[in-house]
C-alpha cells in the first residue's frame, strides 16, 4: 500500500529524529505559521549571512508529513545560498503540485513527497515551511 | 452502564428500522478507494441525503423552477407556494408562534451574522456584556467578537469544565449588564448537551437575551422552542439532512421587528425611491435577493423526514450507540476521549498518545473511514483541552455499530503500523 510506503521512509527517519529541531518560542521565530486545516503550529528560525542560509532551525508538534517535510528541508537547506534554496523549494513545491520537478538527482531523498500529490488534504502539511521559507527570503529581498 | 470497557448491547431490535432507514441514502452504498465500502463518521460537519430530498430537489428543478414572490405565472406560483410550505413546515417543527418567525438564511453561520448585524449594531452600547460559552464554533464566536468591535460592548465567556459542560456557578454575576447569551444546544466537539433552558431562565431574569446555536441539537429533534424558551434560535439545513447553503434563523416576531434588515437588496423591500426606502414586513425584511429556493424546499423535505421517524426509537438507539462508541475507543490504550456530560450526543473527539489526528485520518480514509481531524472550527477550545488539533467521530441515525467496530479496527491497525515503524 502506497501510504505505508510513504510513512515507512520518512517515519523511520525524519519523523522520530527530526533534524534541526528544538523548543523555539515565538519571539525567537523568523515565521509562525499555523497550518489552517489542523491549526498546527510551525515555528521557523532562519539566518541568512550575506547570501546564505547559515541556520534553519524549526519547532513544531505537527503530523508525521509536516514535521518529516520541516525536517528534510532544515538538513538539505542548511549552508545553501539564496538561490539554491529558491531553486530546490520551487522544485518541491512542484513536485508536490504537478509532480513535475527538477528532477530525481537533484531531489534526493524529497522525491519521497511526489506521493502527496495524491492527497491533496496533505499537500499543506508537506508545503507548510517550504512555503514559509519561500515567503520570508521574498521579503528579505525587499530589505 | 456496569461494565463501561465492555458494553453488552443487544441492537437486534433496532436493526430492522436502521436497515430501512440506510435504504433511504443511496450514498452509504458508496465504495471508496476501489472497493471500500463507505463508512460515514462525520456527519456533524455534514448529514448525508435522504432520497425524500434528492427527489424533492430534482422534481423542483425538473418541473417548478421559477423566482419566488413575483413573477404571475404558473411555474412562479408553484415554487412560492412550495418555498412557503417549507415555512409552514419549519414553524410547525420547532413550534414557532408564528411564521413569521421563521427567517431563512445561508446557514447557522448567517442566522447568527444577522442577529449580530440587526439586532447588535442597532441596540448594544459600549459596556454592555455579550456572554458565550468556552464551546462554542467559531460561528457562534467571530460574529460576537467582531460586534464587540464593533459597538464597544464586552466579550465574555462562560467557562468549560474539564469534563466539558458549563461551569454555571457564576452565570449570575457573569449575567448582569448581559445583553445578550449566545450559546451551543449542543457541542460539535464535545458532544455536550447545555442546559438551555435553565440558561435561558437565568438570563431573561437579569433582562438578556438568549440565542441558541442549534447547528448540532436540530438533527437530532431536540428542538422545541415552547420547552427552550429562548429568543433566537439558529440551525444549518445541511446537518438535518437537507440540501447546503440553507438555514433557519428563528426569532421572537417583536425582536425581529424591531431589528434593522442585515442584508438590503431586492425582496426586502416595501417602497423605494432614489434617496430612500422602507422595509419589507418580517420574516421577508432579512431576506435579501433571490433565496436558495430550491434549498428551502430541500430544507422542507428534510425537515418532514425527521419528522416521520419513531424518536422515541432514534434517540435510545442514537444514546446507545454513542455509549457503546465511547466505550469501545476508551478501551484502546492512549486514547482519550475529550466530553462527559452524561447528557450528550453522537459528536466524539479524541485524541490519541504519538498519533497525530492527521496522520490517523488519512490511514483511516484509505479504509473507507470518513471522520474528522483538525481543530473542528473551534481552535480556542481545542487548545484549552491541550491540543492543536483532535480527532472526531460524529454519528448520525444511519450509522451502525459494525462501523464503530470498523474505526476501532482501523485505529488500531495504524497503531500498530505506527508501532512498528518507530520501534
Amino acid at each position: 500500500m502506497f501510504l505505508d510506503d510513504l510513512y515507512q521512509k520518512i517515519l523511520l527517519d525524519h519523523y522520530q529524529h527530526p533534524r534541526h529541531f528544538r523548543e523555539l518560542t515565538d519571539q525567537e521565530a523568523s515565521v509562525v505559521v499555523e497550518n489552517p486545516a489542523c491549526g498546527d503550529r510551525l515555528r521557523l528560525r532562519f539566518v541568512l549571512e550575506g547570501e546564505r542560509i547559515t541556520t534553519l532551525e524549526a519547532h513544531c508538534e505537527g503530523c508525521a508529513i509536516c514535521t518529516a517535510s520541516t525536517s528534510m528541508m532544515a538538513e538539505s537547506l542548511t549552508g545553501k545560498t539564496r538561490a539554491e534554496a529558491n531553486h530546490k523549494i520551487q522544485g518541491l513545491l512542484d513536485l508536490i503540485e504537478t509532480g513535475a520537478g527538477i528532477g530525481d538527482e537533484e531531489l534526493g531523498d524529497l522525491k519521497v513527497f511526489e506521493g502527496v500529490q495524491a492527497y491533496p488534504g496533505r499537500k499543506t502539511c508537506a508545503t507548510l515551511a517550504w512555503k514559509a521559507l519561500k515567503d520570508w527570503l521574498e521579503k528579505g529581498k525587499e530589505d | 452502564m456496569s461494565n463501561p470497557a465492555s458494553p453488552m448491547v443487544d441492537w437486534s431490535d433496532w436493526r430492522p428500522t436502521i436497515d430501512a432507514l440506510r435504504r433511504e441514502f443511496p450514498i452509504l452504498d458508496r465504495k471508496v478507494h476501489g472497493d471500500k465500502p463507505l463508512i460515514y463518521l462525520d456527519n456533524a460537519a455534514t448529514a448525508q441525503k435522504p432520497k425524500a430530498v434528492l427527489e424533492v430537489l430534482n422534481r423542483f428543478y425538473t418541473e417548478s423552477n421559477a423566482n419566488v414572490h413575483r413573477g404571475i405565472h404558473c411555474l412562479a406560483e408553484e415554487a412560492t407556494e412550495a418555498y412557503e410550505a417549507s415555512r409552514k413546515t419549519v414553524a410547525s417543527w420547532l413550534g414557532a408562534p408564528s411564521e413569521k418567525a421563521i427567517v431563512f438564511t445561508r446557514g447557522t453561520t448567517e442566522a447568527i451574522n444577522l442577529v449580530a448585524h440587526g439586532w447588535g449594531n442597532k441596540f448594544l452600547k459600549p459596556g454592555d456584556r455579550i456572554l458565550v460559552t468556552e464551546m462554542e464554533h467559531h460561528s457562534n464566536l467571530i460574529p460576537w467578537q467582531m460586534l464587540a468591535r464593533r459597538t464597544g460592548a464586552v466579550l465574555d465567556w462562560i467557562p468549560v469544565t474539564g469534563d466539558g459542560v458549563l461551569d454555571l456557578s457564576r452565570l449570575d454575576e457573569q449575567l448582569a449588564s448581559t445583553r445578550m447569551v449566545s450559546l451551543t444546544h449542543m457541542s460539535n466537539v464535545l458532544g455536550t448537551v447545555n442546559p438551555v433552558r435553565d440558561v435561558v431562565a437565568r438570563a431573561h431574569a437579569h433582562g438578556a437575551l438568549v440565542l441558541v446555536d442549534a447547528a448540532q441539537s436540530a438533527p437530532h429533534s431536540l428542538v422545541d422552542l415552547n420547552e427552550l424558551d429562548c429568543d433566537f434560535l439558529a440551525f444549518s439545513g445541511h446537518k438535518l439532512m437537507g440540501p447546503t447553503g440553507v438555514g433557519v434563523l428563528y426569532g421572537r416576531p417583536e425582536l425581529l421587528e424591531a431589528m434593522d434588515p442585515f442584508l438590503g437588496g431586492g425582496e426586502m423591500i416595501s417602497k423605494v425611491t432614489w434617496q430612500d426606502a422602507t422595509w419589507a414586513d418580517i420574516p421577508y425584511k432579512f431576506e435579501a435577493g433571490t433565496p436558495p429556493i430550491a434549498e428551502v424546499i430541500g430544507l422542507g423535505a428534510a425537515v418532514r423526514f425527521l419528522q416521520s421517524l419513531d424518536w422515541k426509537v432514534f434517540h435510545a438507539y442514537s444514546d446507545a450507540l454513542t455509549r457503546y462508541a465511547i466505550a469501545q475507543l476508551e478501551s484502546i490504550d492512549g486514547l482519550v476521549v475529550h466530553g462527559k456530560a452524561p447528557d450528550r450526543g453522537g459528536a466524539i473527539s479524541f485524541s490519541i498518545r504519538d498519533l497525530h489526528p492527521h496522520d490517523l485520518a488519512h490511514f483511516l480514509d484509505q479504509d473507507g473511514l470518513a471522520i474528522r481531524a483538525g481543530h473542528m472550527c473551534a481552535q480556542p477550545l481545542i487548545h484549552q483541552l491541550g491540543h492543536s488539533a483532535l480527532t472526531r467521530a460524529s454519528l448520525y441515525l444511519y450509522n451502525l455499530p459494525e462501523e464503530v467496530d470498523a474505526l476501532v479496527r482501523g485505529i488500531l491497525r495504524v497503531k500498530e503500523f505506527f508501532h512498528r515503524v518507530l520501534g
